[in-house]
């Protein structure tokens, strides 16, 4: 299964939430720069910093460590059907017959064939390591393995479950995503920055036709006056 | 016949007046104040049509839409407002033939805008008359406010403006402020603002805080000119003399007393009120105003202001009365509308009729006017005698209730404060009258009496003053049920 | 008919680049009838709305909360007829208006802009996906923002500016808010928002999602002391769009602000741990009596009406801070009261500005004997804003009064009606002008009917609707009492 919503923790206040902490100072630098400088275009410059630290903020929240881009791969698709068909079926019989054991193997082949194409850096590390961890395809070959040495036919069943049960988490675990919705909403909000940015200057156009100068401090003089 | 009827007769008569006098110009004016004067006599007949129904025993409840939940607009017909409608109707009826003459006699602008709204205004003070609820009074309250505004700013002069001011200022803050607390609260309490026998709020509201609710309608009821907030009353004297007369002698103030005293028997109910003895404060400020009015008016030279003072003075003899919270206060009270009403509205007549035929404000200039102008001074003397409130003048009848209501309210001390007041009347209404008849006329005299259409009004009102006295019992009769079962 | 949530905003959405393209001589006629069409689809959503459950649309098929869904229900159908009525009567009225304040060759450029504007108001009311509404809020500001510039004065330029740069701060708080809750639920759909959310309530992250998007809603809505782009704004914008936007815009961001704070918070969230009742209340009292009695000082009747404008939006905040079913009512109701009652104040500047030029008070002296119309048509409005019974701004105060009692706040009360005193005061000010004073020419130069009728349409509207309550009353409870019940 895919998981869309493993974000970031935002738990401890720590060095290692860096980012979070220079998405504060970028905002708060851009909104000193707003309040506090007469020029307008700095004026706008600062907003527009403060815009782009929002939209870091959700990019930077979007980002699972050890995470990937988004993209479907069609195998992991594929073997995530077989194994949800694969684990009705054994949930409603409690058995897995020697047809679903070959079946199984099939999934670890399209498992395998995932993580050959995958660099390295993408793929959860409990597949690599498999000897060690109770993940992993080389954790449900030896459950299979297993299964063949049991003596009485109920260890057999029970050891083949366990291996199907093994086989469900490994492929929930296979690759973790980053999280595309909050790109995606960012996509709109960089638009929408860009409209307000652009709409802005072409006041600030406007108002140094009428004023002569874009200097807040001068304008208000001059509005004073007249 | 519906209650919405003589509500909606003045509106009619607004349009009609607005229609004609504004799309056919000044020259129509005849037809626009025939059809004016026509529908207020219509009106007054339909008053008096629902007069005769309720003493054959009908009632009449309407309910026009629910502006807010559970709170309609609602009319219905009960004593007080019966004489309050009765007495508005009918003086409309004199008002409108006398501004017909002080307007044209004096050549008055606007005279259309005049009329309009003066229509409204009577429509208002009818919708206050017959209201079955405090949202209904409330709304007509406020029309009213608003609709005499451009009234008493008709001349639209600077001191008009600023008279306005005061008079919109002073009375949308005692009406927001302490009128619709008020109302919004004896909501809270009681969950209905119907008017109803006996009261709304018995045994749902503290005994501390009777007193409380009390001085919120009474001091938000701005138009019965309670001091301190009395000051638009002679303010308002800025606006021409029909206004005074009709607006500041019978409608508005009367909307004012009448809400008092609605207050007082519908909504609080006199038991409580009595029991609670939350009404002593309320008899007390009553008596100062009556007392500090009356002097203030012996100081004053304009004629007008004098009067203004004296209404203010016989106002609180209303709200002395309600405060009294016993039967023949309340009956004493709701008689003196009508009695001062008629005989209030015959002085102001003859003072504007003094202005249109002799230009003549102040008492000091009145010096043997008399010979000059008759029939006006007759009137004014009997305006004044039924105010002062001898015999055989209506006004009679008012004090001695009050007198007996004092004594049923175990406060004898209020006798001596009518005995006081009536003396300090006479105090500054009968030098007026001695100086026009007693003093010689000055030899550059260019007065003469005043147009017809001013002098026959006020002396039907003087006589009207009479026939008051005489229909007194029958006025008695009418207010009686409101306070039976009462102590 | 299962498609008119989408139309409500595609329709309008569409044609702003096909008036574009016609050209001036067809901009007017099809951004109007545009109008037209956008407010019956408005009318018919109120009416769905308040027959049954709340409507669904899932864009595209996909549902929620994958995908983006647009929800009617009472509150969106509430606001859509706000802004699609008010939308259709200011197009009416903007043709001789426009024609006489904006040059010849941008005027097809303001309805496609206007055109904008309405669709992003109505995509705010009507989606139910958080991201989708900071979209949204950010076309309609946009769109805003260029519509205050095409003022004549040059200070429509700085003014659009400033609102700029405080519009966007705000918009990007919002933005952020959303995040910081996408974080810690992982959606962005609001009904899913409000069954996750009481889950994780009580981190750190969440109560700054709730504060930075509150914060961003508030800027938007102008609330005292984050309220220092609208006087300006709302002053020395073309007279069509003060009166489209102080009709709307910031209604729009109340409804923003009631979505967060019920909707997504819940209301038992926000009485424990939020405390929101504690900041928002002084502030909606600061707003009331500080944004009066700045009026009352005001030489530019525009700019009264603006400081009015920030009164009147203490009293939106001031039901929501009261935190009962009744102040709510209020609040809610006055959006719809306001909406016609300010939106036909500034209306009858605009018939004074294409007479006379200008609204100071100067300009505006003697108006009752030059314009005595319009000059009516103020004061009835006028009447509205002071609260007299009859009009519409008396049930809505009437409800915040009752609300305050219910909520033992008495003093609340006594100012909420010191503040209609204050209203007395300004707009007396602008009555004695008018009628008190001699004008500097005192031709009779009434304005023409194609700007009278719209105007009286909105004015006359606020005393129906002051008088005939029942129905906007009926949505207006059902509103409030959804969002306490935490119906869905």
């Amino acid at each position: 299964m895919m998981t869309f919503l493993a974000t970031t923790p935002m738990g401890g206040m720590g060095l290692s939430e860096y980012n979070y902490w220079l998405i504060v100072v970028l905002m708060m630098t851009g909104l000193y720069l707003v309040i506090s400088r007469s020029n307008m275009v700095k004026t706008i410059i600062g907003l527009n910093m403060f815009q782009v630290a929002v939209i870091l903020f959700y990019v930077s929240m979007a980002k699972v460590s050890g995470g990937t881009a988004p993209i479907e791969i069609p195998q992991l698709t594929d073997a995530g059907i077989q194994v949800a068909v694969l684990v009705e079926a054994v949930g409603e019989t409690g058995q897995v017959t020697d047809e679903q054991v070959t079946q199984i193997h099939e999934i670890m082949g399209l498992i395998k064939e995932v993580i050959a194409v995958l660099p390295d850096g993408d793929v959860a590390s409990a597949l690599h390591d498999d000897s060690v961890r109770q993940l992993g395809i080389g954790a449900v070959q030896r459950n299979l393995e297993r299964a063949t040495m049991e003596a009485s036919e109920s260890g057999v069943q029970r050891t083949r479950v366990e291996a199907v049960e093994t086989l469900e988490r490994t492929l929930s675990e296979v690759v973790v995503y980053s999280n595309p919705l909050p790109h995606v909403l960012m996509l709109t909000a960089i638009v929408v920055g860009i409209a307000t940015i652009a709409l802005a200057l072409a006041l600030v156009v406007r108002i140094n036709e009428a004023y002569d100068t874009i200097e807040e401090d001068e304008i208000l003089a001059l509005e004073a006056n007249s | 016949m519906s209650l919405l009827v003589p509500i909606a007769l003045p509106l009619i008569a607004a349009v009609c007046v607005f229609g004609i006098g504004g799309l056919l110009g000044e020259r129509w004016r005849n037809l626009r104040d025939g059809l004016h004067t026509v529908l207020a006599v219509v009106t007054f007949f339909c008053v008096t049509r629902l007069y005769v129904g309720v003493t054959q025993g009908n009632s009449f409840d309407v309910s026009v839409i629910e502006v807010l939940p559970d709170l309609p607009i609602a009319f219905s017909v009960e004593p007080l407002g019966m004489l309050f409608a009765l007495v508005a109707s009918g003086l409309w009826i004199v008002t409108s033939v006398y501004a017909y003459g002080y307007m044209r006699g004096h050549d008055e602008q606007h005279q259309t805008r005049f009329f309009t709204w003066f229509a409204v205004a009577i429509s208002a003070a009818i919708g206050v008359a017959f209201s079955a609820n405090l949202m209904t009074l409330f709304v007509f309250y406020e029309v009213l406010t608003l609709s005499t505004y451009p009234m008493v700013t008709h001349h639209q002069t600077d001191e008009a403006r600023k008279a306005g001011r005061i008079y919109l200022g002073i009375l949308l803050f005692t009406s927001v402020c302490f009128l619709l607390s008020a109302i919004v609260w004896t909501w809270h309490i009681s969950g209905t603002l119907d008017f109803t026998p006996g009261g709304i709020l018995a045994g749902k509201i503290e005994d501390t805080q009777v007193p409380i609710l009390l001085a919120l309608f009474a001091f938000g009821a701005g138009k019965a000119a309670l001091m301190p907030f009395h000051r638009w009353l002679p303010n308002a004297m800025v606006a021409p003399t029909p206004v005074s007369a009709l607006l500041h002698a019978v409608a508005v103030v009367k909307a004012g007393v009448f809400t008092i005293l609605k207050v007082v028997v519908y909504v609080f109910g006199l038991d409580l009120l009595t029991t609670t003895g939350a009404n002593g404060w309320l008899m007390a400020v009553a008596g100062a105003t009556l007392l500090i009015s009356s002097a203030i008016a012996l100081t004053l030279d304009n004629l007008k202001a004098r009067l203004a003072y004296s209404t203010i003075s016989q106002l609180s003899y209303i709200v002395l009365g309600a405060a009294m919270a016993t039967a023949s206060g309340v009956v004493g009270g709701a008689m003196h509308i009508a009695m001062h009403a008629m005989g209030k509205i015959t002085l102001f007549f003859c003072a504007g009729a003094i202005y249109v035929g002799a230009h003549k404000k102040l008492v000091s200039e009145l010096d043997g006017i008399a010979t000059k102008m008759p029939w006006t001074m007759a009137a004014f003397t009997v305006g004044s005698v039924s105010i002062i409130g001898l015999p055989p003048l209506g006004g009679a009848w008012g004090k001695w209730f009050l007198g007996l209501g004092s004594i049923e309210a175990q406060a004898p001390m209020y006798v001596a404060v009518l005995m006081v007041s009536s003396l300090l009347s006479v105090g500054y209404l009968m030098p007026i009258v001695a100086r026009a008849y007693f003093r010689p006329l000055p030899d550059d005299d260019h007065s003469h009496e005043a147009p017809l259409l001013c002098v026959v009004p006020l002396c039907a009102t003087a006589l009207g003053c009479l026939v008051l006295f005489v229909l007194g019992d029958e006025i008695y009769q009418l207010i009686l049920p409101i306070v039976k079962g009462a102590g | 008919m299962s498609h008119l949530p989408v139309l409500q905003v595609i329709i309008p959405l569409l044609s702003a680049p096909i008036v574009v393209l016609l050209g001036r001589r067809w901009a007017w006629p099809v951004t109007s009838l545009v109008g037209l069409v956008t407010a019956g689809i408005s009318l018919a959503l109120l009416s769905l709305a308040l027959s049954g459950d709340p409507m669904l649309y899932a864009m595209g098929g996909w549902t929620a909360p994958v995908g983006i869904v647009y929800r009617v229900d009472v509150l969106s159908g509430l606001l859509l007829t706000i802004i699609g009525v008010v939308g259709a009567v200011v197009l009416v009225f903007a043709r001789q208006s426009v024609a006489h304040e904006i040059s010849e060759d941008r005027q097809h450029l303001f309805y496609a802009v206007m055109l904008l504007c309405i669709s992003g108001l109505m995509g705010i009311c009507i989606t139910a996906d958080v991201f989708n509404v900071f979209v949204f809020l950010e076309i309609s500001s946009l769109s805003a923002y260029a519509l205050i510039a095409m003022g004549r004065s040059p200070r429509a330029l700085t003014a659009a500016y400033r609102y700029l740069i405080m519009g966007t701060i705000g918009g990007t708080f919002v933005l952020l808010g959303i995040g910081l809750l996408y974080m810690m639920t992982g959606t962005l759909n609001m009904d899913d928002l409000a069954s996750r959310i009481p889950a994780v309530a009580d981190t750190s992250t969440v109560r700054a999602a709730f504060a930075f998007m509150t914060v961003g809603a508030l800027i938007k809505l102008a609330v005292v002391p984050l309220h220092f782009w609208l006087p300006n704004a709302y002053t020395y914008a073309p007279s069509v769009v003060s009166a489209f936007l102080s009709a709307t815009a910031t209604k729009v961001s109340f409804y923003v602000l009631v979505r967060i704070t019920f909707m997504l918070f819940g209301v038992s969230l926000l009485a424990q741990t939020l405390y929101m009742s504690k900041v928002l209340l002084p502030l909606s009292l600061i707003a009331i009596v500080g944004g009066s009695l700045v009026a009352v000082f005001q030489t530019d009747v525009k700019r009264l009406l603006a400081y009015s404008s920030l009164a009147q939006i203490g009293y939106f905040v001031l039901g929501l801070a009261l935190h009962n079913v009744t102040a709510l009512t209020g609040s809610l109701i006055h959006l719809f009261n306001h909406a016609m009652m300010k939106g036909g104040l500034f209306m009858v500047l605009g018939c004074v500005v294409y007479r006379l030029g200008g609204a100071s008070l100067d300009q505006m002296k003697g108006l009752g004997r030059r314009m005595p119309i319009t000059a009516f048509a103020f004061v009835i409005g006028g009447l509205g804003l002071i609260g007299v019974p009859l009009t519409a701004g008396f049930v809505s105060k009437w409800y915040l009064i009752v609300g305050a009692f219910e909520m033992g706040q008495w003093w609340v009360a006594g100012v909420i009606l010191f503040s209609s005193l204050i209203a007395v005061a300004y707009i007396w000010r602008v009555v004695e002008v008018m009628y008190f004073s001699e004008p500097v020419e005192s031709e009779i130069c009434e304005a023409p009917l194609g700007l009278l009728i719209p105007t009286y349409t909105m004015i006359i509207a606020s005393i129906i609707f002051g008088i005939w309550t029942a129905p906007m009353l009926h949505v207006a409870s059902s509103a409030a009492e959804m969002l306490f019940g935490g119906m869905r």
